[in-house]
Order: structure tokens, then C-alpha cells, then sequence
């Protein structure tokens, strides 16, 4: 399907993109680590937002500025920096997660310092006064930002950009919502092309492609038989080559908690209240990263809730390595899916795939789910 | 080459008693349940005061416990293979692993079962301290709390948002620990409490200032033992009482030129946290007259050590030299959090900060090297010290690093860091000064 082509062609040339989207329409690009921050307010201001992701090859710019201790996706993110890729950058924006990304925002800002940058605190614990608290770090931000562009952004197209971002994740839910069915009408790998792709392009157009999408889909009913249906769990991922290898081994993967997933747009807008308090409740909500599932641990809920709704047979838990707050909640996150009978499995990446071992124990793991899934009861 | 011996060396009259305190916290959460009191699993770095309204609870420090298991190389080997087959990695926070471990496998280093905790109140501070606490009651089946403490936080402005978001905080962990007690914080204990926690803090940071001084009255390897009243029991009126007389020691010490290191010559800051099983590595340089003199988690940690405008270490004031008035929790609650939210310690945690704190430290305290741990069982402290090693590498300041680990001893080479060490005394032109 050529919209899936295309949402790999912005995915492979996601500079080229940003570049023509400046010259075609004279704006700005800022990037954003983490997608707690709030993106509607950069894209009020007439900018594009775009993610700020490694590029998957070997490096060693980094080394000397981030100990190799800390996690290679940070370690990746900040080479991009260093080596100029994302020189066309006009601003960038950080929310705070955990250290490692602190660590490359903070380098990168050192060393190719870009003409605007601003770190909000971004809140874990989600109570009435986590909301005030983001709502006034997304005020600071807003002003930081016009002080910086010398004008306000106005009401009207803060409005719209909410409306915009509220459609993005809408489009999302539904399209995921198909993927519940026995045989789901896009692949993992399909999902995944759509979720980077949005990390990158205009929001529009994303929206315009989603639209079209979901039309072709929505009706679709045939599909591979019998694959083992998978949920995709961990850090961040934007590895479509790993989704691939999984999903020619007869798995799908059916449903993601990750932030290059799902936890993107799953918490929305409201659309019925002031705007920064709607942002400030629609983030502050988001299903957390796991530096912020922390007390009640709502993140595990939410999680487990996924797995029931999308019949997941057989979960893969894949983080980054030296990636504290995942490898933290594994044990948890284990216990709990072993209570449900839903073997896990557990993988560590580095910056690029390992694919010999990876695909050993992909194969031996499915294997495992494809005796115990058709097993006579 | 002969010993140069330059200044009268002398041991500290007031160890004895520094020693006692330091063991407090572990003989009262070891006696706390047949004392009938509630014993809670908190954070070293927790507002003390907060559970000094609670005098029926006693505090098991989990970040304290471990380094106890620590200095047991053999009882934390244990622990942390038992970590591990339980799912927590050897890369992972090596105060959680030992914790996590000493509770699985029933571990306590000074004999009898492991201390199980009644509840467990945590603060969610660096990435993965929150998080501890969630296991840990998980695994003790105890109620828990978690309460969140900013640390990457800018200065430049104390936003009143975080005031009030860190205040709420605090009054939310009262209301925990009155609905696991089933009594009501004693707000004049709370008050109390608060006062003397200001106290200890700035006591410490002004005998901190002292060892500025050349020579330095104290080692790094003293002020770890020394500082722990101050950093695990700053409520305490004898903690109070001992750094008051800690100070003026220190001070005669520096009146008459007393130095921890009759052969000082160079002075070291060790960045991050030491390996508790090897203190010793303070003394390897000892030998080429080369004296740690500080440290920052030692400096700013559980002290009130702020930063001016200026962007120098400066002592905060007293509540009481301010006029402030504590009437009650929320007025305490509110001064906990402005205080902790102007600590150096929680703020270096936004590494622009760190960066800055760091390189003023090694200048203010008269430091010609540095020497630092990239702890892989902390990326709390361990953070951006690459970036802090070129920083001072611009300032004409030579640093070393070494790789380890503060609690696990099979990640720690004492043989060839020693080496190490020993080739960056030599880089710096120093030779032994011991035959």
C-alpha cells in the first residue's frame, strides 16, 4: 500500500523532510526529546515538531562526553547532535524523564547550541497538584517560547493545533482499535511505519494519510492464519527492523505500550476546557513511562489492560540496555503476566540489532507460545 | 625519598563519639521492634524531621542498610546474586540490588533475621529511588507510600508551583504515616525536629567550609563518618550537640595548623559515591602527600549548602535568624520544601548545575586533581562526570576516572584502581614519599 511507502520514505529521510517542510513554508523545526512535551504549543507557533531519534549505526562522538555505562539510545541521540544532522533545528525542547536523555540535551546544548532550548519539569506522580504544577510549566514554557519568536501565540491557533493533535491521536485509536480483531488488517511492522512516521511529518499531513488509511482498513477481513499475537512492551523502540524479524518468525505483534507507540496518543484531549489545563491533564495522564510509574504504578494497569483487550498470547519486554526504570519493573511486570499465563520474554538492545541472537531466541520463545497456544485443552 | 612531614598531624578527640552516632540509625532499626516501635523503610536523604512527629516510628535508611551489607563483601555477594536471579540486573542501582537482596534472602550482617519494615515511604528523587520502595513493599506485602521530590529543577528562580507541589508532598506523607500509625504527627516534636534538622545541616556545611583551609583539618575518609549523624540523624539534639563540638575542633584545628595529613602537599576531590568495602582508597594516595579533601555528595549532601547568585557555595540561614516562626506541619511542611528545593545536592541533579557546582567546588576547596568513579551502580552520581573530567581539563585541572561499583565488590578491581591511582600520582609529578 503506498501510504505505508510513504510513511517509510519519511521515516528513512526524516532530515530531508524537516528541510523541504522549512523551505516550503518559511517555518521553523524544533526537536523534542520524550513525549511528554507538549507538542501543540511548538505547533500553535506556526513550527514543526519533530522527535529527536538515533539513527541505529555505530559511533563514537559520543564516548568521550557520556560514559558508555549510560544507555546507547541517549548515546546515539546525542552523536546525532554532534555529528550536525539535526543542524537545521531552530529550537529544541526537553520534559524531564530520566538522566541518560538529560545527559544528551545537555551535551548537545554544550557543543551545537541552538538558537532556543527549554527544559520543563515534567511531574511523576499524577494528582490534583501535578496538574497545576505541569500547568504551570507549560505557561513558562509558552512565554519562553513567544519571548524567543518575539510574538505571542495566539489563542485561536492554539486552538486549532489542539484540534489537530486531537484528531492525530483520534485516527490512532481507531486505527489501533482494528487490531484487536483475530486478524488484525495492518502488521506490527505497518503500525510501527505509522507511529515513527507521525514522529516526524506534519501533523496534517499525518492526519491525511491516517484518514485514508483507515477508510482502506476498516472493512478488511482477511489476514494470515494462526499467527501468535504478540504485545511489544519496553523502551523506546523505533527498531522496524527487529518488529519485522519477529513478525516473519508467524507472530504479530498486535498491540505496543511503548512511547514510539501507543502511549503516544492514548491519553487525549478533551477539547472542553482551557487549553493549557486540558495539555496539563491530557500529559500529566498519559500511560507512564516507567521512570514515572512509580506508588500506584498505574502504568501496570494500563498495561494489563491492553494485554486482555488485545488477546495477547505472549508478551516481549525489550529495553534498552543499562535502561534503569524498565529493568526495574521487569520483575513486577513478569509476576503479573506469569498470573495471567502469559510467558514473557525479555530482551536487551544495544545500537544496532544483533540479529542471529535476537532471532535464536525469537524462535525458541514463539515456539514455546506455538505449543502451548494449540495444545488440546 | 624521605617523608617531608610539614604539619602536626593529630587524631580527632571527638571520633569516639562520631563513631557511636554514625552506628545509631542501624542499632536503633535493628531494636526497633522490640522497643515496640513501627520500624518504616525510608530514604537516607528523606526529610528527617517529617518522621521525628512520629515518635513510635523508627526509620530503616535503605540507601544506610546497603552500605552496611557493603563494607560484608561476602554477605553482598550473596545479596546481589540473589538480585539478580530475582530479575535485577548487575548494571542495576547497587542500593537497590543489596536491599532487595538482604530482604529475599533474609540477610543482616549484624546477625538475627533481616529488619522487615512495618511500611515503606519512598522518595521518588533520582530515576530510580521511587521505585525501590515500590518493590520492596512488594515483596514485604506492606503499605507504601511514594512521595516526589523535583530534582531537575533550574535555580535561577524558585518557581511557587514547586514550593507548592513539594509541600503538598510532605503533607501527604504525614497523612500516610498517621493513617499507618493511627496517630497524629506531634507537631511540636515535627517543630522541633525541624529546627535541629537546619541546625545539623548548616553545623556541617560550615565545617565543610574549614577544611578549605591548607592544610585540611579532616580527610575525605574521616568526613564519611563524620558526616553521617548530620546526613542520617539531623533531628537529633546530639547530633546538633556533636557537630557544635565537631566544629570547634575542627576549627582549633585549623587555628594551630593541625592537618589530617602531616605530608600534604596536593589536594584530591573524589566525585560520586566511594565503594563502601574499600575505604582504603582514600590512603592509597597518602603516600605521595596527596590528601582527599572533600567530595560533593559529602559536601552538599544533607547539608545546606545553596548557590548564590553568583554561582558560589554559600551556607543558607537559619529559619530562626530569618524571624521565620514554625506554628505548625504546614508551616514546617513549607519550609522543608523551599529548603530542600534550594539544596545544591537535589539541584545538581540538572547537569547544567552539576557542571558548574562541580568545577567551583575543585577551585574553592583548593583542589589540584580529581579523581572519579563511574559508578555503574549508581547513574545518579555517576552523571556527566565525562563532561565534568573535560570541563576541568580546560581549567588545567587533571582528573582520573575509574570504573566499579559503591557496594558490589565483584565489580571493583582493588588491585589495579590502586594501580591506577598510583600512575596519576606519578603523572602529576609526585613521587612517594615513603621508602
Amino acid at each position: 500500500m503506498n501510504i505505508f511507502k510513504r510513511f517509510q520514505d519519511v521515516i528513512d529521510k526524516r532530515h530531508e523532510y524537516a528541510k523541504e517542510w522549512k523551505a516550503r513554508t518559511g517555518g521553523k523545526v524544533f526537536g523534542y526529546m520524550c513525549i511528554y512535551v507538549p507538542q501543540e504549543i511548538i505547533h500553535a507557533a506556526g513550527i514543526l515538531p519533530v522527535r529527536i531519534m538515533g539513527s541505529h549505526e555505530t559511533q563514537d562522538v559520543a564516548e568521550s562526553h557520556i560514559h558508555q555505562m549510560f544507555c546507547p539510545f541517549c548515546r546515539d541521540v546525542l552523536a546525532q547532535g554532534l555529528q550536525g544532522r539535526y543542524d537545521y533545528l531552530d529550537g529544541m525542547v526537553m520534559a524531564q524523564t530520566c538522566l541518560h536523555m538529560h545527559q544528551a540535551f545537555n551535551v548537545w546544548q554544550l557543543y551545537r547550541p541552538i538558537p532556543y532550548s527549554h527544559f520543563l519539569y515534567m511531574p511523576s506522580l499524577v494528582s490534583h497538584k501535578s496538574v497545576d504544577f505541569f500547568v504551570a510549566e507549560i505557561k513558562n514554557f509558552k512565554e519562553s517560547m513567544e519571548k524567543h519568536l518575539g510574538g505571542p501565540v495566539k489563542p485561536e491557533a492554539l486552538r486549532h493545533s489542539m484540534e489537530v493533535y486531537h484528531t492525530n491521536r483520534s485516527l490512532l485509536h481507531k486505527i489501533y482499535e482494528l487490531r484487536k480483531k483475530e486478524k488484525p488488517p495492518i502488521s506490527g511492522t505497518e503500525a510501527t511505519q505509522m507511529m515513527l512516521a507521525g514522529l516526524y511529518m506534519d501533523k496534517e499531513e499525518h492526519n491525511k494519510l491516517l484518514q485514508e488509511l483507515y477508510e482502506n482498513i476498516k472493512g478488511k477481513t482477511d489476514g494470515p492464519e494462526e499467527e501468535i499475537r504478540l504485545m511489544l512492551l519496553g523502551s523506546e523502540n523505533d527498531d522496524i527492523e527487529f518488529i519485522k524479524l519477529v513478525e516473519e518468525l508467524e507472530a504479530k505483534i498486535v498491540i505496543d505500550d511503548i512511547c514510539t507507540g501507543s502511549r503516544n496518543f492514548w491519553n487525549n484531549t478533551t477539547l472542553k476546557e482551557d487549553p493549557i489545563i486540558d495539555l496539563a491533564n491530557a500529559y500529566v495522564n498519559m500511560p507512564p513511562c516507567s521512570i514515572k510509574n512509580i506508588g500506584d504504578r498505574p502504568g501496570f494497569k494500563h498495561t494489563m489492560e491492553l494485554a486482555k483487550e488485545y488477546k495477547v498470547q505472549g508478551v516481549i519486554y525489550a529495553i534498552q540496555k543499562f535502561c534503569d526504570t524498565y529493568q526495574f519493573d521487569f520483575p513486577a511486570v513478569q509476576a503479573l503476566f506469569k498470573e495471567q499465563n502469559i510467558p514473557i520474554l525479555h530482551l536487551e538492545f544495544d545500537v544496532t540489532l544483533p540479529v542471529g541472537q535476537v532471532k535464536n531466541r525469537l524462535e525458541a520463545f514463539l515456539e514455546m507460545l506455538k505449543v502451548s497456544a494449540f495444545e488440546p485443552v | 625519598m624521605n617523608i617531608t612531614t610539614l604539619y602536626k598531624s593529630s587524631p580527632l578527640d571527638c571520633w569516639p563519639k562520631a563513631v557511636e552516632l554514625r552506628d545509631r540509625h542501624i542499632r536503633e532499626a535493628l531494636t526497633a521492634k522490640q522497643r515496640g516501635k513501627k520500624l518504616a523503610l525510608i530514604s537516607t536523604d528523606a526529610m528527617h524531621a517529617l518522621y521525628a512527629g512520629f515518635p513510635d516510628v523508627v526509620g530503616l535508611q535503605l540507601e544506610a542498610w546497603a552500605i552496611h551489607l557493603g563494607r560484608f563483601p561476602v554477605l553482598a555477594r550473596r545479596c546481589s546474586e540473589i538480585a539478580e536471579q530475582a530479575g535485577y540486573g548487575k548494571d542495576f542501582c547497587g542500593y537497590a540490588r543489596l536491599y532487595l537482596g538482604s530482604q529475599l534472602a533474609n540477610v543482616n550482617p549484624y546477625g538475627g533475621d533481616f529488619p522487615k519494615p512495618d511500611f515503606a515511604v519512598g522518595i521518588a528523587a533520582c530515576q530510580t529511588v521511587g521505585k525501590w520502595f515500590d518493590e520492596a513493599a512488594r515483596y514485604g506485602d506492606i503499605p507504601s507510600f511514594v512521595q516526589e521530590e523535583p530534582t531537575n529543577i533550574r535555580r535561577e528562580k524558585l518557581e511557587p508551583h514547586l514550593v507548592d507541589f513539594l509541600t503538598e508532598g510532605f503533607l501527604k506523607t504525614i497523612n500516610f504515616l498517621e493513617k499507618v500509625t493511627g496517630k497524629e504527627i506531634d507537631e511540636e516534636k515535627f517543630i522541633e525536629a525541624t529546627y535541629n534538622q537546619c541546625t545539623s545541616y548548616i553545623l556541617w556545611a560550615q565545617i565543610c567550609e574549614l577544611n578549605k583551609t591548607i592544610p585540611a583539618p579532616l580527610s575525605l575518609k574521616m568526613m564519611y563518618s563524620l558526616f553521617v549523624p548530620a546526613h542520617q540523624s539531623p533531628c537529633y539534639k546530639d547530633t546538633v550537640e556533636f557537630n557544635k563540638m565537631l566544629k570547634a575542633e575542627v576549627e582549633d584545628r585549623v587555628k594551630n595548623q593541625i592537618a589530617a595529613l602531616p605530608t600534604e602537599r596536593f589536594r584530591l576531590l573524589h566525585f560520586a559515591n566511594p565503594p563502601a568495602f574499600f575505604m582504603d582508597l582514600f590512603k592509597v594516595t597518602d603516600k605521595y602527600g596527596a590528601v582527599f579533601v572533600g567530595s560533593p555528595t559529602v559536601f552538599t549532601m544533607g547539608s545546606a549548602y545553596t548557590v548564590k547568585e553568583d554561582g558560589t557555595l554559600g551556607i543558607k540561614q537559619h529559619p530562626k535568624e530569618k524571624g521565620i516562626v514554625l506554628k505548625n506541619k504546614e508551616d514546617c511542611c513549607r519550609l522543608l520544601a523551599e529548603w530542600r528545593l534550594n539544596c545544591a545536592f537535589f539541584q545538581s541533579y540538572y547537569f547544567p548545575h552539576r557542571l558548574q557546582d562541580y568545577v567551583h567546588m575543585m577551585k574553592a576547596w583548593h583542589a589540584n586533581g580529581g579523581v572519579m568513579h563511574m559508578d555503574r551502580s549508581c547513574q545518579g552520581q555517576s552523571m556527566g562526570l565525562m563532561e565534568i573530567k573535560n570541563a576541568l581539563q580546560k581549567e588545567g585541572l587533571r582528573t582520573i576516572h575509574y570504573e566499579g561499583s559503591n557496594v558490589e565488590p565483584v565489580d571493583f578491581d582493588a588491585n589495579s584502581i590502586t594501580d591506577r591511582l598510583e600512575s596519576y600520582m606519578e603523572s602529576l609529578g609526585l613521587e612517594k614519599l615513603e621508602k
